[in-house]
This record gives C-alpha cells, structure tokens and sequence, in this order.
C-alpha cells in the first residue's frame, strides 16, 4: 500500500496557478499536472485496471484538461475538475454503454492462475504472494478471495468504483468524498455500502444484508 | 436477531459512526457471530483492494508523463495560433482541397526520422507550409490568366491544361452549335474534341471585345457554356469570356457543382503560390455528400471539426494513393483531431480511423517502429471501442501485429 497521494496546493497559490494557466502559462499548468497526476492516475488505474491504460486515461485528461481550462468554474479546485474530465473520458457512453462486456473493466491488470493480483509497475509484475499485506494471503483459500474480490470490484458501476477507490486509495473522509464527486453525503454513503455489499456477496457467498 | 446491514458496517469500518452508533455496532459485534465474520471479511476485502489498487510507478514515471503533457499543449498552443489565423485554418484548407493536398504534400517529402521526432517535424512542416500561403489573400480576386511573375512555360501550360481539359467537356455542346462545327463535321470527319480545338483555330482570330481582354497569347479563356447552345441568333465567339470565369468563380470552391475535371483546377488558388507538380485533381463529390449524410463527426463544435475534416482529407488521399508515408500524416491529422476533443462519443470513431491509419502504415511498408505504432493505437481503441466488426476487426488486426 502506498498510502495517500492526494495532497491539495493552498488554494491561494492554486487559484494563481489557474488564473496564469488560463492566460497561457504553460508552466503554470505543469506544475498544476505535477501536483496531481499521481492520484489521477491512481485513480485512473483503478478505473481501468490496466497500467498503460491509465497512463493513457490520465494523460488524455490532462491534456483535454488544458483546452478546457477557461471553463474551469471559480468555485472548484483543480483536482476534482480534472478528475471530472477523466470520468467523462472514461465514461462515453459508447465506452459504457455498448461495450460488450462494460463490467469486464480490468480493474486489475491480470489475475494469475492461483488468483493473485498482477500489479504492473516499473519493475514489473507484483504478485500478492510477493508482497506481505494485512490481507492475509499465503493459503488457496486466501488467494480465491483475493480473485473473487478483484473479479467483483470489476463488476461495480464505474461510480461505485471511482466512489470506493477513493475511500481506499486517499482515504477521504466522507464529507471530502462526497465534496468531489459532487454528491451528496448520503448518496456517497450509500455507493460505498452498496460497492461493499456487492464486493462481500460476490467474492465470499455471504449476502450482502443478511 | 437483527444483524447489522452493510451500510453500518462500511461506516464503522470507516469511522463514521459516532457516540452511541458506534457503541451499538461494536456491542453487536461481540454478541453476534454471523455479523462479526462478515465484518471481519469486510476488512480482508480492503485489505486486498487497497494492496491491489495502490500503484506507484515511480517518480521518473509522473517526470515523463508531465514532460508529454507539456509537449503537447505546447503543440496544441502552435497549432491553435494557426487555427487562428483564418488563412491557414483547417476549415480553410478544406475549403481549398488543392492547398491541403500541396502542403501535404510537402510533409511527406521531408525526410524521416525517428518516430518521435518525424511527429514533430511533420507538424512543424505542416506549419512552414502553412505559413507559406498566408500569400494567398482571403478576399476573392478578379481573374488572371497568368500572372507576371511566373515563368511563362509554366503558367501557360496551366492555363493550356484547365482549358483543354473544359473543351473537352464541352466538345459535343460545341460541335452540335456552333457554325464553324456544322462546317467541319462534314468536310473533316474529326472526332468532338478535335473538331472543337478545329474550330477554335478556324473561329475569326479577333473581336472589338477580344482586343479588351488580357487573354494569353496561345489559348482561349473560355468555351462556350451549355445556355449558349440555346442561344439562337446569337453566334458563339470562342474569345469571349464565359460566365463560368468570373472573378468570384476563379477563387472560390463550388462543392456541390458538376463533377468536372477542370474544377478544381478552375478553383486552383492563386498560380503564384502554387507549383505546377501540386496541381492534384478533383475532390470526390461523394465525399462531400458524405459530410452532410452519414457523417459521424457532423454534431462536433468548430474546435474538433476542422481538424477532423483535414484528417478526413489526408485518409483519403492516402486511401486513394497508399503509401506508408500518406497513412502516417492521415494518422498525425487524426492524433491532432484528437487532441481537440474531449470525451465526446466521436472520438472512439476517430480513435478507429486512428489505428486504422496505422495499420495500413505498417501493412503497407511495415517496420518495427510502424507496428509498435499500430499496436499502440489499436489497443487504445479497444478501450473504448463498441461491440460489433470493427471491435472484432481491431482484434484481428492486434494479433496479426502480435499484440
């Protein structure tokens, strides 16, 4: 786990970096990309499941990101706008919609034959036998739950998904949650238990709501 | 016993609860066993998410990728003040099909280097041809028949070339009307273009009205239209100027006039900023009716269309003559349409024509550089590509590349 990576620029020297970007300082936009791409793109690998695609998620948005930046609203940071962007990128309907298999996202880039997560990084494939985590792998058992929780995250709503990927990945309160993606607490509440739900009744036969 | 629903305990998994809820979740939690494994298997489920989820590619990763972001806008910032520049924005050059196709041209007779640098070399050539018609003024011009500063020869087969190719066209209407014709049909026995190029040479050398025009010396400017034919009592005067050369006409593509080879070169931009090898025939009317009938990209804002449009050119052009080379800068018009878009649904289309381009870029004169190209934008258009043929012909075309 690498822990949180979402950390926010002041808002005063955000709103200068905006204003500047939107006059055409490019260096202004970069440091703004600097910023934030590591949680986008994060954010974009738990979206697609898939390194390079993420690395294409997030670099498409950043760069749309800088023809559409004039219509940033003066009340939304930065991250949230971009992140926007992404999830519209993401979400075309004809992406969604009509893919033959929309639930097969790749949330993860590959399970291994035992059902173990491959995590593509620089230096290569991660397995989660290879890496000691609190999820408690080592036995058949484990590594079945293990592929049976990353086959039933793919299966989640794109907005259950980005909605629960936040949670885990910069552990937002859900206030902040809520804030960006633009719902409501309650509606955020219930994206994460239904994400949940589904997750635990899918990867372990245990009803959701027993 | 009422067990705990999910909701209270992905909120006590996250803290949310407070005070006396999160008194009772926990006492519950002790009491009931059902509850305390399915929570006990909540936190294994995050655990395992949050160990998969995390990704770190690394520093040199977040270096690079802001090193393409930067490159790009700076790109799209050059290629903006183009487009800003009304006489060389794309919509412009669709206007003109004879300009696209000559600066393009003159992109795919620069060398190539590597993949990266052939990119931007490309677009800065593109640029350079660009900004070497900004000599064409905007405004329409009165007509000129060959203009002083070219060498003769070569603006006088110009003017020979456009209009031998309309009194080609217009032969028969000739033969059948004019006096000088119903004269030679019966005497020469020649065939409608010979006998309309005869009876030019035959017509009176000159007119009143001839001695008026700045005609060149070898050639006519014009031929007799099809309303002159009806014309009765009025006899055709080879010499004088059809209504067809006006000013306005000269400078201005008509896209849905006649389909007739001398067009576009009729509709050619001024000679001077214009060499004799660009001269490229004319555009397929079929292509413009596309436009307007099952036109994909017809609901996209003037930002995308004009690249788009310009892409649609360069892939025709290499469709009709396939080399690598024209495929690659069909496939950089596409990349640079790209660019303009956002996540609206035309752009899996332009994704497709994308790969496609790149494909037969490499299928044509395949290199290792091409089909690592091909891959790439197959593969990314397969992320957001439909069900149906062509998700399953990208496919096809994946493995072929050994994707």
């Amino acid at each position: 786990m690498q822990g949180v990576s979402l950390v926010y620029l002041e808002a005063g020297e955000e709103i200068e970096r905006i204003a500047a970007a939107q006059s055409g300082d490019r260096q202004a936009y970069l440091a703004l990309v600097r910023q934030y791409a590591r949680p986008l793109y994060r954010l974009a690998y738990a979206m697609c499941g898939d390194a390079d695609a993420a690395d294409l998620l997030a670099r498409d948005a950043l760069i749309c990101g800088w023809g559409e930046l004039r219509e940033i609203p003066e009340s939304l940071r930065f991250f949230p706008w971009i992140l926007g962007i992404m999830r519209r990128i993401h979400e075309t309907p004809s992406a969604v919609a009509t893919s033959p298999k929309a639930t097969e996202a790749r949330p993860i880039a590959a399970i291994d034959a035992h059902g173990a997560a491959l995590s593509p990084t620089n230096g290569g494939a991660r397995s989660a036998e290879a890496s000691p985590s609190p999820a408690g792998e080592g036995t058949p058992g484990d590594a079945r739950l293990r592929a049976r929780t990353l086959a039933s995250f793919a299966e989640l709503r794109p907005d259950q998904r980005m909605t629960l990927s936040l949670r885990i990945l910069e552990e937002l309160p859900y206030e902040q949650l809520a804030a960006l993606l633009d719902l409501s607490l309650g509606v955020a509440t219930l994206r994460l238990s239904q994400a949940r739900g589904h997750i635990l009744s899918r990867a372990t036969g245990l009803g959701g709501d027993a | 016993m009422i067990h705990l629903t999910v909701q209270q305990l992905s909120s006590y998994l996250d803290g949310q609860l407070l005070g006396t809820a999160s008194d009772n979740v926990q006492s519950h939690l002790a009491a009931c066993r059902d509850c305390s494994t399915r929570f006990a298997l909540l936190e294994r489920i995050e655990a395992i998410l949050s160990d998969s989820l995390s990704i770190d590619p690394g520093e040199e990763f977040f270096r690079e990728l802001e090193a393409e972001v930067g490159s790009r806008i700076r790109e799209r910032g050059q290629r903006d003040k183009d487009l800003s520049t009304p006489a060389v924005s794309s919509v412009r050059l669709l206007d003109r099909p004879a300009q696209a196709r000559a600066a393009s041209a003159r992109v795919e007779n620069r060398p190539v280097n590597t993949p990266t640098d052939r990119h931007i070399d490309q677009s800065r050539a593109e640029r350079v041809a660009r900004a070497e018609q900004h000599t064409v003024p905007p405004a329409p011009r009165p007509h000129r028949p060959a203009s002083p500063k070219r060498s003769g020869s070569s603006g006088a087969w110009l003017a020979f070339a456009a209009l031998a190719v309309v009194a080609g066209s217009v032969g028969v209407v000739v033969s059948r009307t004019s006096f000088v014709s119903a004269w030679i049909t019966p005497h020469l026995g020649l065939g409608p273009e010979e006998r309309n190029l005869a009876s030019r040479a035959l017509s009176p050398p000159a007119t009143p009205e001839t001695t008026a025009t700045d005609a060149p010396s070898v050639e006519s400017p014009g031929d007799p239209t099809p309303s002159d034919a009806g014309n009765t009592g009025h006899e055709w005067n080879p010499w004088e100027p059809p209504a067809s050369h006006s000013s306005t006409n000269d400078d201005e593509m008509v896209p849905d006039a006649p389909a007739d080879p001398g067009d576009d070169r009729a509709a050619m931009p001024e000679p001077s900023t214009l060499r004799g090898d660009e001269v490229i025939a004319t555009p397929d009317s079929s292509r413009r009716s596309r436009a307007t009938a099952s036109d994909p990209f017809r609901a996209l804002g003037t930002e995308s269309l004009g690249p788009v449009r310009a892409a649609q050119q360069l892939s025709d052009m290499a469709n009709a003559d396939p080399t690598a080379a024209r495929f690659e800068t069909a496939a950089d018009g596409w990349e640079r349409a790209l660019d303009t878009m956002g996540g609206v649904p035309e752009q899996v289309s332009v994704r497709q024509l994308l790969a496609d381009a790149r494909y037969r870029a490499w299928q044509t004169e395949p290199t290792r550089a091409r089909a690592e190209a091909a891959k790439s934008a197959i593969k990314t258009y397969l992320l957001f590509a439909p069900s149906g043929w062509e998700r399953e012909q990208a496919k096809t075309r994946l493995s072929k590349l050994g994707g």
